[in-house]
């Protein structure tokens, strides 16, 4: 009879879930390890160890008497070789032994116990209980207080040793026990644990649920709430100070489940508002984003097209050209601006997926470039890629996320900036890095790059919309199975490094 | 003689989309794209008009307010965001004269400017007389009359008037008339202010309920029309 036993819902009546534990074979307290003495001291301590013998009084009572019998049997076989007054040891020996085996009260019964024996079996006139000489009564006097001693004497040593140990053992269950429940997570592993361990406790039944406990059974609540979990044990067959002492340790298992349970849900709470407060500050960083990204173009194209229309017969043919020109240039930024925020949409909508084939990374990076403006062409250098090895990718997600990279590197590396591409090989990896000549940013802003809706603090005058570029290349470089980071450029102050990690196509 | 404005705008597209119109009407326009450089610029030439807009690079637009008030009284019109509400009043607090919302269209903007411009001409003529929309303010006599007929004002009332009256045209906001009517020693709130407003329309508005006079700036202050070209 161990482990789990299941009940089934129906069986329990209410409660989501009535789990009973049934005791495990090993019931605590087990035995600690105690330094072993030496000599004569060993042979106590190793009775002292076997104290612990679970057993009833009248058992503890039944098996002293048979102690001293035996004793006495062993010292009548004896009588008729060896001197009687060397004999009295042995019904001494006995008394010891029953007082360290069973404590004071039966050491003290044997002592009676050995006295009678002693002047019935060997005492003249034998087998009788009948004394004659004074002698012999002085003898039998010193005898059954000598016993007497003993036994008393050696019985509270095994009931203070036991009672230590037992103390000890408590101490560390309750200890494992706290180590336990402070690493839980959950509030079903808290109660699936202390279910065993009140089981473990009583020797019998227990059980930790959401329900009222099961008529006759102690119970005590995992806090005040009265939608809270109810511990409740079946009282064992322990009885007076041992019933009590088992109580006092399932009260304080249960009060450590609880305070772990209360943990969990403070941890629940202060997660759920961290979350909130991550929600406001991304959502303050889109209001803010999407203020400037999309206000500012729609202003220039407003203050262009209203122009056109109220002034564009005072204007010459080169000025209606150049606001037109402004008009199509901020609608195609508008436009590029609104195809990022639906990218990094369906990169949190999980609708991102990556076919992956050998890609070569000249390819992509040649038609990312096409699609930026005609400047450039001049200032990307990306002639090193011709000998790059082909990486794992999906060629459109892989060109709009160097598309994106290039961009960024090109709105915020100011005029006249160069960028260089190029790639290493690292093992299985390819690393495809994109480095600007421009102001480059912080050291502590490196990490933030990448983030939704972050903006650089040391942007030019007039540069465009970043915080979401970057974000679209992290979530596509890592659905492709690849990273990103960044690092300051080579000369290790000005210029930003982009390294996109891939795998290359076939191995090294 | 053609007026001259310095823009202040960090966005070169924007600038590129305005300085058509500001060139077609005739005003003289210098484009700076930092606080620092429109610090710079004031100081070496003289402007008869600043457009700022307030989300600069380099500095906040309102300190560049705080910093040109020191020494100049050249009108700022400020451009900023609809939704920075905040923003806005404290530019106006520290002397900006009106704002335009950006997005605008170009009409708008010169519209505006137009008005800034009258009303630097208006501060500087020292003008004993105001009308428009039919309500007349002498203010060396501190009479007033709506379509001629005279009107009776109490102290505050007068000075709400006033203090609008003198900046027909532009925004005053709350705290601005809070200092022109009480004289800002004791904290005055919007509601205090809300019911003074109330009052003056009900004597000074054909419909109080549809003001036309004093037209309501949501969150900002108040408008006075302003009088007609000439008048």
């Amino acid at each position: 009879m161990m482990g789990f036993l299941c009940l089934s819902p129906s069986a329990s009546g209410r409660g989501k879930s009535l789990r009973v534990s049934r005791p495990a074979r090993d019931p605590i307290p087990a035995a600690s390890p105690t330094p072993t003495p030496k000599g004569v001291g060993r042979g106590f301590a190793w009775l002292l160890e076997r104290s612990d013998v679970r057993l009833g009084p009248v058992a503890q009572f039944a098996a002293a008497t048979g102690v001293v019998l035996v004793g006495t049997i062993v010292a009548v076989l004896l009588y008729q070789l060896v001197d009687l007054t060397r004999l009295a040891i042995f019904f001494l020996g006995s008394v010891i032994v029953c007082a360290l085996l069973f404590g004071r009260r039966p050491g003290v019964f044997a002592a009676f116990l050995a006295f009678a024996a002693y002047n019935f079996s060997l005492v003249e006139p034998r087998f009788t209980f009948r004394l004659v000489g004074a002698e012999d009564l002085l003898t039998l006097a010193a005898f059954l207080i000598v016993a007497l001693s003993i036994g008393g004497l050696a019985g509270r040593v095994r009931d203070s040793e036991r009672q230590a140990r037992m103390r000890a053992d408590e101490t560390d269950a309750l200890l494992e026990a706290s180590r336990a429940f402070g690493d839980a997570v959950d509030v079903d592993a808290v109660a699936l644990d202390l279910q065993s361990r009140l089981s473990a406790i009583v020797g019998g039944d227990a059980v930790v649920a959401d329900a009222p406990p099961p008529a006759g059974w102690r119970s005590r609540a995992l806090s005040r709430d009265p939608s809270a979990l109810v511990a409740a044990w079946r009282p064992g067959a322990a009885a007076g100070a041992d019933a009590a002492r088992q109580d006092r340790l399932c009260a304080l298992m249960i009060d450590l489940a609880s305070a772990a349970v209360n943990r969990i849900h403070l941890v629940d709470v202060r997660t759920g508002l961290e979350a909130e407060a991550r929600a406001g500050r991304l959502r303050d960083a889109i209001l803010s984003s999407i203020s400037h990204d999309l206000r500012t173009p729609l202003a220039t194209v407003l203050a262009s097209a209203s122009s056109l229309q109220e002034y564009g017969d005072r204007f010459d043919l080169k000025t209606r050209d150049d606001l037109a020109g402004v008009i199509v240039h901020e609608a195609d930024r508008l436009n590029r601006y609104v195809e990022r925020l639906l990218d990094l949409s369906r990169i949190q909508a999980g609708q991102v997926a990556p076919r992956l084939e050998p890609t070569s990374l000249s390819e992509v990076v040649d038609a990312a470039v096409r699609r930026l403006p005609a400047r450039a062409e001049t200032a990307v250098h990306a002639d090193a890629l011709d000998a790059a090895p082909p990486v794992l990718a999906d060629g459109k997600l892989l060109e709009q996320a160097v598309f994106n990279l290039l961009d960024n590197a090109l709105n915020h590396g100011g005029d006249g900036v160069r960028v260089e591409v190029r790639t290493r090989r690292e093992g299985d990896a390819v690393i495809l890095l994109i480095e600007d000549d421009g102001p480059g940013v912080e050291d502590d802003e490196l990490a933030d790059l990448g983030r939704k809706f972050h903006r650089g603090r040391r942007r030019p005058p007039g540069a465009t919309g970043a915080g979401i570029g970057l974000a679209v290349v992290k979530g596509f470089v890592e659905a492709m199975g690849g990273a990103l980071d960044f690092a300051r450029g080579q000369d290790g102050r000005r210029g930003l490094r982009a390294g996109v990690t891939l795998r290359a196509a076939e191995a090294a | 003689m053609s007026a001259r404005v310095l823009l202040v705008e960090d966005e070169a597209h924007i600038v590129r989309a305005l300085r058509p119109a500001l060139d077609a009407e005739g005003y003289h326009v210098a484009d700076v794209s930092t606080g620092a450089g429109a610090l710079e610029a004031l100081a070496g030439d003289g402007f008869d008009v600043i457009l700022l807009d307030l989300g600069l690079p380099d500095m906040d637009g309102k300190d560049v307010i705080r910093r040109v008030r020191e020494w100049s009284e050249a009108p700022i019109l400020v451009l900023s965001a609809r939704h920075l509400e905040d923003e806005k009043i404290a530019a106006l607090d520290l002397g900006a004269d009106d704002y335009v919302n950006k997005p605008f269209a170009a009409g708008e903007l010169l519209a505006r400017l137009r008005a800034a411009l009258r009303g630097r001409d208006r501060r500087f003529a020292t003008q004993s007389r105001f009308s428009a929309g039919g309500l007349t303010i002498d203010f060396s006599t501190r009479r007033v009359w709506i379509e001629d007929e005279p009107v009776h004002l109490t102290p505050r009332e007068y000075d709400l008037a006033r203090a609008l009256a003198r900046h027909a045209g532009r925004v005053v906001t709350h705290r601005q008339i809070a200092a022109a009517v009480w004289g800002g020693e004791e904290a005055v709130d919007a509601q205090s202010i809300r019911v003074l407003v109330g009052q003056l329309r009900q004597k000074i508005e054909r419909n109080p309920a549809r003001p036309r006079i004093i037209l309501t700036e949501q969150g900002l202050g108040y408008r006075m029309i302003e009088p007609p070209p000439g008048g």
